[in-house]
């Protein structure tokens, strides 16, 4: 059992298969105009709170120790939800909204690529990290296209996550003084 | 011969927390146990890709610990998925040796 696992309700994809169907992932408008009124509610509420407002980040990854590994790492300054599979991270963004993403590229299912598009198609200020074993060019492509905000080559350690946290904190504190400007 | 594991970066996080460290381990070797029953698995039904995928993990997961040398081994054997069986099951074998150094390391680390 893994404790760092909050999955929640979402149905786990066996580790290994290959199945993936785009239309899980699939929204109706209102469905998606719904959630872009609850993103845009909660980015304000958190852009009104400020520091004061603890993190919340989202790990995506499904090997069991590199998730312990990053759990540990990320609950020192956040709170953590984390899954196995790019269907169940795409369900707990849509209920939790967490202000990071971290996601693995290859997942069981569907790829760390395509939750970080969906994330991106119905919340272009998601701030998303990629993590990933292979820094090969059709990766950072795959990334740039999904104007992701952060990439992190295997192996990662305290401070590499550390700096991604630190950089979101930046642009999120440019990103408020916007707002207030 | 020098030791299977570095923990330098792995001890940044558990701060010398040892039964963190020791839950750390049960779970990298659950996460490995089950990427080497998927290696060989893909060298017995000859699906290539399963066996990329497999190596792929278990080359994130060595690295991540600090297993240096069989995340080399993993690497090698991802970029070479296409290579016969007879060929997979040599590096399979050379994976499951230095994963054996890996365990008994872990489990003097842990005592």
């Amino acid at each position: 059992m893994d404790p760092t696992q909050t999955s929640g309700d979402a149905d786990i994809i066996p580790n290994g298969t290959s199945h993936f169907e785009d239309a899980e992932f699939a929204l109706t408008p209102e469905q998606i105009a719904a959630h872009q009124r609850q993103l845009a509610h909660h980015r304000k509420a958190m852009a009104q709170a400020g520091n004061r407002a603890r993190l919340h980040a989202l790990i995506v990854e499904d090997q069991l120790f590199s998730r312990n590994l990053l759990y540990q790492v990320l609950n020192q300054s956040c709170a953590v939800s984390s899954c196995a599979t790019a269907l169940d991270g795409w369900k707990i963004y849509l209920r939790e909204m967490p202000d990071v993403a971290f996601l693995d590229i290859e997942l069981p299912g569907a790829s760390g690529h395509v939750l970080a598009e969906k994330i991106k198609h119905i919340d272009p200020n998601a701030y998303i990290v990629m993590v990933t074993g292979n820094q090969d060019v059709n990766n950072i492509q795959m990334a740039k296209i999904n104007h992701v905000d952060g990439f992190i080559v295997k192996p990662f350690n305290k401070q590499k996550i550390d700096d991604c946290i630190s950089r979101y904190m930046q642009s999120r504190k440019s990103s408020n003084s916007g707002h207030a400007a | 011969m020098s030791a299977p594991v570095d923990l330098t970066s792995l001890r940044e996080i558990t701060a010398g927390d040892a039964a963190l460290e020791r839950e750390l381990f049960a779970a990298f070797l659950e996460s490995a146990d089950a990427c080497l029953a998927g290696l060989k698995a893909g060298c017995e039904t000859g699906r290539d890709d399963a066996w990329r995928k497999q190596a792929h993990a278990l080359k994130g997961t060595c690295l991540n610990l600090g297993a240096m040398e069989l995340g080399q081994l993993c690497k090698n054997a991802q970029e070479n998925f296409q290579q016969p069986a007879d060929k997979k099951r040599d590096m399979l074998i050379a994976i499951e040796s230095e994963f054996a150094r890996v365990k008994e390391f872990l489990e003097k680390a842990a005592a």
